[in-house]
């Protein structure tokens, strides 16, 4: 329980500072930080005493139990002296903040991302469940680029912080990866069962791909070549940032990750070229950079990676003492390392630079800095009497025992040896260059010492490592043998520390390495001759951006050919997707039988056909002359209707043909605002070839179908429609009966579809405002005659005539053909005739109440009849018919017809609205400006649309807007 | 029948109600059109009767789900008749999932939109409810035809959604919607035909048995039937090739608009996955398997290519589009694996990213606002007023969609890659890793561009946010990603559930085909007369 | 007879097409209905072709062979629907056509618009 709260601290009460400095005063933010880490240290504290020695505790907190990711920790020697390592320099590094970042606006910010990453951090080194760690993982590096982005008014801050997430990152994707095989393996995502398994994984073909993965993650966390670029881009991180996590924690998380899973992964021929592979380029590298940077902390961060590439060797070598070794290292590198950026950030802190170049003499200055600063980059050196010592001595050795088993004997324990010499190189140079050698220059302000307590934390790690270099033998040993015995279990090799092991091989090393070291840093000089003749290396950051760069350039390319906004490019997409798609099952059919003798057609049908096609046709050969080409369209709707009256379906013949009415009278009153002709040759005529291609594919696709379906056999559930809906539905038309009761919620959403269409419509009209050509496009000015006489004698007898036709069909709709459509449709063009008859004035005049409500109450009737239902106990819209004897007529009425009614006045009202709308446009444009023709304007005859303004003569109706459509 | 009985069909029938109350309040301030202290009260009653309606939806679709947990289907059988000849509404665990959805997801929108959005037009609130109303139909129906009707609602009301408010690009935008899903609609219907043509009937659980016994002769014209349907599905969930509309579109929308569309990928989505599990599924002999190698290439093309997109966008709102074709990409390659986990992952994606998608929408439309002219151009702009607060969203919903921990992006993703079976881990895993990581790379250069790369420093020069941009519509919605991942245990549960319930076809035939007995229809009013005795029947003969 | 109504479809349909991809706003809505009528035709073919039976029951006429009515109760759904379609996109149209200054379905963004 304890354990949990050591890392749910931090991470739950990341927010605390941000009040820091609104509750109390400038330096709350760094104190509130501090108390939160010491809270999370007391509970590890409690949570590590409840322990015996090589006891494992293990924390369940389950999370998401198919998949088998739980939150479970785990506290061991390794996770216990990793927390030791984050918290304890975690609260160094508060402390040391409070008084570096003294007088930045945002420290509140910085200590509670600081408190992130450590609750982060923590989570990482205690995680039990693989997938867990990599939960962690990736908030590790979400939080050190917010911590390296601190500045993020500086361009380079922000790159260094994007390319360490994009880095990282990544690793942290192949780790998850990585992570889901080992689980594939192991049969599990605990830890625990991993290490048990270490045969059974080897053993897998799996094993390499996982291991790969896996090592990429902890490579580009522990800033192994390649991968190494991104950790001194992030220095520009504020140096409290950077001694925490580039030197003591979130780096070391790979090798962390490397000592965790060795005993599961460790132990092939894959794992020894890789891991120590690269981590001795990455020493050697590292070091020999490190020599020639002149940014302190580049510096320091180049050594960091040598450093960790040391690690990196020794864990790779399948050799327990090298685990020993490693571990070992990775305590005692923090130590120095985070001392000596420290030391920097004090450096910086007080001169204001970290230029080497521009650096010296300051030991005069502050002579303690000095002092803690040489003695660390001693240790970094690996100076006897000093923790540094101790560790590369054990390195030295394992080189040299694990080169003995190989074919070149010489090769490991020479690269250690130059790697070494050039880190003594680099220490000396550290310190010489900025304490010793006689000042070179003005500094941008002269220095003087720090406040003690930004010192203090410093002291105490330097104070470490000369203890441990001093008394290894009591001060680490059983912490060391410990934290082995946590990995290494039962093969734990025995530990012991001792300054002196005789003249032996890796002290003679040492000495080498000490003394070329020196020699390095004096006649470096020349070594930079060398360098400016070698080839450059290409520099990481740059391949990086490079492909980076590619690859944006790539996805605008990509993107750019892809989308082209065109919508024949998206039809074309669709239809030969769809032609693809419908083709396919047909190519890999073994036969296609027609088992299904066709019949000989009827005459009528083959005529009707013909109109239609040759309709359609004669659309498309005039559909530059628009006027033409809509004739030809309603000829082909002629044609379609004739069709179904021919087959034997009388209802959709009258829908189709009051439809076909409407649709040609909205067309002509568009036509009427839109340019008569489509000018032709507007597209290359490839285009046409291709649209004409692809057009005979459908149209020979849909005719294939349709084949094929009318050419199979056929047994369909319509039979019980037919036999129920007299008996059971009240009515004989059984289309109807369908559609009002069988399927009356199609209809339902059907005039829900219209009532949408006639508001979009008025809404979409109400903004519109179209001045009326005064001359048609051919130059012919609009007929004079404003309502033409015949068809004002004509047409006001036969509204009541036809709106009794309506009535009569709506009436008899459930019996036969007819309906609330139809009577609906009916109505509409009844109405819309008049108003083409009439003019506006008379249609507004006879249309005082508001279309769009009478369409809701529409919805509404049929909406509840279907509810009412519900009242008997019924199911939505199941209808009840009975007789009524009204003295010699007998009908029966059904609740259908309600719902039928319901459609009907929809059906009216959405009509007027849109015809209605539509031919007030021109109008809506001209009336609020004065027109500056009076006379009498004309009809856009030949087409017989309605005139689409008012009287000029003074109505007595003043238009009452007919909708309350407003604009969307 | 118990009241709870009714719930399937509230689900429509209440929005419906609520938009025609609606309309008849806007008519009943008709002709006073000049006065605008009347039209501001008549909006906002219509804004306290829409938000309430749709508080009261998210209650009965909380109830819906609450009662399908435990495995139980509804099944309503519309006007009373038996199956497979009434329309029957079938709500199982996907179905109630995807109400649930829309009902939370269109509350939200409401919310965001009643600050003022909505005052360009008198029908957005109408045309809203309608949309729920047609949303809700899509994911509840058992009929295809009916399915049909109920895509074209939600279509319609789409397209006016759309034109809402004026702007070229707009305009333009609609216009290819509008014209590409009509030509959806006649391939759909052609597909519908086919498939009635071949099997004779329309709900859907019937023509998945029928479609079980299809003669190897006759597979083919039907298999056709099911390439069309996808293509259909396709269109609507913007996979490409078919989706090449959606950038545009959704970039064109208003704000309040597109966060709504973050839904409307998914009707396409859900579509694929209530017909080709079960109807081409394994167990359908001639006709198994009509899909399932196009569905996952397909999806990782489309995920590739949204990637992509948005690497290449330079404008924020438009990088969101197309993280909205990338998520879907995420989501037919899960539901192309066509296994059980590889679908409960899908649905658990679909919940995480419609709330995402929404929040990004909501947040783009702040950030825009408030960088004045430049808006979401991805160049350094001035600072905003609320920059560090939209600076922690952007935080969250960036991890979220780059699938980075802890948020629901990275459990999903997770679920679906461990969902992955042997055979396609190779190519599944790279394609979602490596666009995982270019969306990271993408996400952390935008947010550096728009939060730290700041043309001169405080005080803000960009626009005040008005009354009309709070963010609390966004901040509740990522709170979502958060919650999910939290609750991802219980959730997964249930995501998982859903699958087993969506691969269990004969259970589900059974289900809807045997007639559960419905009480004879009464005549209203005198007891009926001989020929009504309504024990419906299949097959029975007339009279 | 299957094979006529079968063709005529697929031309209709073909015309639909063609006329789709031209680069006009009315070419498309002439496109479009085209289309709506091959679309209507197919749905109601599949409910198989029957001459002079209407769907209208008769008890009189005992067992007759209908025409499959469901496809007819489609198809009318089908055609009301297709019709508030076309109204709106007429008029969307028609608003384009303002709005843009000019019909062509990609009509180019005038230059004050982002």
């Amino acid at each position: 329980m304890a354990l949990l709260l050591t890392i749910t601290l931090p991470l739950l009460l990341c927010w605390v500072p941000l009040l820091g400095s609104r509750l109390a005063g400038r330096h709350a933010s760094a104190w509130l930080a501090g108390l939160v880490a010491l809270g999370s240290i007391v509970s590890l504290v409690v949570a590590a005493s409840g322990q015996a020695g090589d006891a494992v505790q293990l924390v369940h907190v389950p999370w998401m139990p198919h998949l088998g990711l739980h939150l479970n920790m785990r506290l061991d020697g390794l996770s216990l002296m990793f927390c030791a390592l984050v918290l304890g320099i975690g609260e160094l590094v508060i402390v040391y903040a409070r008084y570096y970042l003294a007088d930045d606006d945002h420290r509140d910010r910085f200590f509670a991302f600081l408190l992130l990453f450590m609750g982060a951090m923590l989570g990482v080194v205690t995680a039990e469940n693989l997938l867990s760690l990599v939960v962690f993982w990736e908030l590790t590096s979400v939080s050190s680029f917010l911590l390296v982005a601190f500045k993020n008014d500086k361009a380079a801050a922000r790159r260094g912080a994007r390319r360490a997430l994009g880095v990282t990152g990544l690793g942290g994707l192949c780790l998850l990866g990585g992570v889901l095989l080992l689980g594939d393996i192991v049969g599990s995502y605990e830890l625990s069962d991993a290490l048990a398994s270490h045969d059974r994984i080897v053993a897998d073909p799996r094993y390499p791909y996982a291991l790969v993965l896996v090592l990429l993650g902890v490579f580009t966390k522990s800033a192994q070549v390649p991968f190494h670029f991104w950790l001194p881009g992030a220095m520009s991180a504020p140096t409290p940032a950077s001694a925490y996590l580039h030197s003591a924690t979130m780096v070391k998380a790979g090798v962390f990750l490397l000592v965790r899973l060795w005993p599961a992964l460790a132990g092939t021929e894959q794992w020894f070229l890789m891991v120590t592979g690269l981590g001795l380029a990455t020493l050697l590298f590292g070091s020999v950079v490190a020599l020639f940077e002149d940014d302190i902390k580049g510096l320091l961060a180049y050594s960091t990676i040598s450093h960790l590439g040391l690690i990196t060797t020794l864990f790779g070598l399948n050799t327990t003492a090298g685990v020993v070794a490693g571990i070992f290292h990775i305590m005692n590198h923090a130590t120095f390392k985070a001392s000596l950026f420290m030391a920097a950030g004090i450096i910086d802190h007080e001169t204001g630079t970290r230029d080497l170049r521009a650096l010296g003499g300051l030991a005069r200055h502050m002579k303690s800095t000095a002092l803690l600063a040489t003695v660390a980059s001693a240790a970094m050196a690996g100076i006897p009497l000093l923790n540094g010592f101790l560790s590369k001595e054990m390195f030295f050795k394992e080189a040299v025992d694990v080169g003995a088993g190989m074919s070149q004997p010489w090769l490991v324990p020479t690269i250690a040896t130059i790697a070494g010499a050039f880190s003594v190189g680099y220490s000396v140079r550290f310190v010489w260059d900025v304490f010793f050698r006689p000042a070179t220059g003005k500094l941008p302000h002269d220095p003087h010492p720090p406040p003690s307590w930004m010192q203090a934390p410093v002291a105490l790690l330097v104070v470490l490592c000369v203890v441990v270099g001093v008394a290894p033998a009591l001060v680490v040993q059983p912490v060391l043998e410990h934290v082995s015995l946590s990995v290494l279990g039962t093969q734990t090799p025995a530990v012991d520390l001792h300054l002196w092991h005789g003249l032996n091989l890796p002290f003679i090393m040492s000495l080498v390495a000490v003394g070329a070291g020196v020699g390095l840093y004096l006649r470096r000089d020349l070594l930079t001759k060398l360098r400016q003749r070698l080839p450059a290396l290409p520099s990481g950051p740059r391949v990086y951006e490079s492909i980076l760069a590619g690859m944006f350039r790539a996805s605008r390319f990509v993107t750019e050919s892809l989308h082209r906004d065109s919508l024949p490019g998206y039809v074309v997409a669709v239809l030969a997707s769809g032609l693809v798609l419908g083709l396919v099952p047909f190519l890999q059919a073994p036969s296609l039988s027609v088992s299904r003798v066709t019949s000989v057609p009827p005459a009528p049908l083959i005529g009707f056909v013909l109109l239609l096609v040759l309709g359609a046709l004669a659309t498309v050969r005039l559909h530059h002359h628009r006027l033409l080409a809509l004739l030809a369209l309603s000829l082909s709707g002629l044609g379609t209707a004739l069709v179904f009256v021919e087959l034997s379906a009388p209802d959709l013949a009258l829908t189709q043909l009051s439809v076909e009415v409407a649709t040609t009278v909205l067309m002509l009153l568009a036509l009427f605002f839109l340019p008569s002709r489509s000018p032709k040759g507007e597209q290359p005529s490839g285009r046409h070839i291709r649209d004409a291609g692809l057009a005979i594919a459908v149209g020979l696709g849909v005719a294939a179908l349709l084949y094929a379906v009318l050419t199979r056999p056929f047994s369909t559930i319509a039979d019980y429609y037919i036999a129920t809906s007299k008996s059971h539905g009240g009515g004989t038309n059984i289309v109807n009966v369908i559609l009002v009761d069988f399927r009356g919620f199609d209809t339902l959403g059907e005039i829900t579809v219209l009532g949408v269409a006639a508001i979009a419509v008025s809404a979409m009209l109400r903004e519109l405002s179209i001045p009326r050509p005064e001359v048609a496009e051919d130059g012919r000015r609009w007929s004079l005659d404003r309502h033409p006489f015949l068809l004002r004698v004509m047409s006001r007898p036969l509204l009541p005539l036809l709106l009794l036709v309506a009535i009569y069909i709506l009436l008899r709709g459930h019996n036969l053909p007819g309906g609330g459509f139809i009577a609906g449709l009916v109505t509409g063009v009844a109405l819309i005739l008049q108003f083409m008859a009439g003019g506006l004035s008379f249609a507004t005049a006879r249309l005082r109440f508001d279309l769009v409500a009478t369409a809701a109450i529409g919805l509404a009737i049929a909406l509840a009849t279907g509810l009412a239902s519900m009242l008997f106990g019924q199911p939505f819209l199941a209808s009840a018919f009975t007789h009524v004897h009204l003295g010699p007529i007998e009908f029966e009425l059904a609740s259908a017809m309600a719902f039928d009614l319901g459609v009907f006045i929809t059906v009216v009202s959405v009509l007027l609205i849109i015809l209605v709308r539509l031919g007030r446009v021109g109008v809506d444009a001209s009336s609020p400006s004065p027109d500056p023709s009076p006379d009498p304007s004309p009809d856009p005859s030949p087409d017989p649309s309605p005139d689409p303004r008012p009287d000029p003569s003074p109505d007595p109706s003043p238009d009452p807007s007919p909708d309350p459509g407003g604009p969307c | 029948m118990s009241v709870s009985a009714h719930l399937p069909v509230a689900m429509v029938a209440l929005p419906m109600l609520t938009a025609i109350v609606c309309l008849l309040l806007g008519a009943a301030s008709r002709g006073k059109d000049e006065d605008v202290l009347q039209r501001q009260r008549q909006r906002q009653r219509q804004r306290w009767i829409g938000g309430l309606s749709l508080l009261l939806l998210v209650g009965l679709s909380a109830v819906l789900l609450q009662q399908t947990a435990d495995g139980r289907v509804f099944v309503y059988r519309l006007a009373n008749w038996p199956s497979p000849f009434a329309i029957a509404l079938v709500v199982d665990r996907l179905s109630a999932i995807m109400v649930s959805l829309t009902a939370t997801l269109c509350l939200f929108v409401h919310l965001a939109a009643a600050r003022g959005k909505d005052a360009r037009g008198r029908f957005f609130h109408p045309l809203l409810q309608l949309q729920v109303m047609g949303l809700c139909g899509a994911f509840m129906t058992g009929d295809l035809f009916n399915l049909f009707v109920f895509f074209e609602i939600l279509l319609i009301a789409s397209y006016a959604l759309l034109v809402f408010g004026d702007g070229t690009h707009r305009t333009r935008a609609s216009l290819h919607y509008v014209a590409l899903n009509l030509v959806g609609s006649a391939l759909f219907l052609i597909a519908i035909g086919t498939l009635y043509g071949m099997l004779g009937t329309l709900n859907m659980a019937d023509l998945v048995a029928r479609a079980a016994q299809v003669s190897p002769a006759d597979a083919p014209v039907v298999r056709a039937a099911g390439g069309l349907l996808l293509v259909v599905f396709g269109l609507k969930a913007a996979i490409v090739p078919m989706g090449l509309w959606l950038p545009p579109t959704y970039h064109a929308a208003t704000t309040p608009v597109s966060a709504l569309f973050a839904i409307m990928t998914k009707v396409g989505v859900y579509a694929i996955i209530r017909i080709f599990i079960p109807m081409f599924g394994p167990q359908q002999g001639a006709v198994a398997g009509v899909a399932d190698p196009w569905i996952l290439g397909l999806g990782l093309a489309t995920l590739a290519l949204g990637t992509l997109g948005a690497l290449s966008a330079t404008e924020f709102k438009r990088m969101v589009t197309f993280l909205v074709v990338a998520s879907v990409g995420t989501q037919l390659t899960s539901v192309g694996l066509f296994t059980e986990q590889g679908l409960a992952a899908a649905t658990f994606y679909i919940v995480h990213s419609t709330f995402l998608t929404a929040a990004l929408f909501l947040l783009a439309g702040a950030i825009i606002h408030q960088r004045g002219e430049l808006g979401g151009r991805l160049s350094a702009g001035p600072v905003m007023y609320q920059g560090r607060l939209l600076g922690l969203l952007f935080l969250v919903a960036a991890l979220s969609a780059a699938g980075l921990p802890p948020l629901s992006g990275f459990v999903s993703k997770a679920l679906i890659l461990a969902a992955t079976p042997a055979a396609w881990k190779a190519v599944v895993w790279t394609v979602v890793l490596v666009t995982s990581f270019l969306l990271l790379i993408q996400l952390s250069r935008v947010g550096s561009v728009l939060f730290w790369n700041l043309a001169g420093d405080d005080p803000p020069k960009g626009p005040r946010p008005g009354p009309n941009d709070s963010l609390v519509p966004a901040v509740v919605l990522l709170s979502f990603s958060v919650v999910l991942a939290a609750a991802a245990g219980p959730l997964d549960d249930f995501t998982r559930a859903t699958a087993t319930q969506l691969y269990d076809r004969d259970a589900m035939i059974e289900r809807v085909m045997t007639d559960a007995q419905p009480p004879p229809k009464t005549r209203r009013g005198d007891p009926p007369p001989t020929p009504h005795g309504f024990a419906r029947r299949p097959g029975q003969e007339a009279p | 007879m299957e094979l006529v109504l079968a063709l005529g479809v697929g031309v209709v349909a073909a015309c639909g097409v063609y006329l789709l991809l031209r680069a006009r706003t009315f070419s498309v809505v002439l496109g479009l209905s085209l289309i709506s009528y091959a679309t209507n035709l197919f749905l109601f073919g599949v409910g198989r072709i029957t001459v002079g039976a209407p769907p209208i029951y008769d008890a009189s006429a005992g067992a007759v062979a209908y025409a499959d009515p469901i496809p007819q109760a489609l198809v009318l759904t089908a055609i009301v629907i297709g019709f508030a379609m076309t109204a709106f996109v007429v008029v969307l149209a028609l608003v384009a056509h303002q709005r843009l200054g000019g019909d062509r379905v990609d009509q180019p963004l005038p230059e004050d618009e982002a």
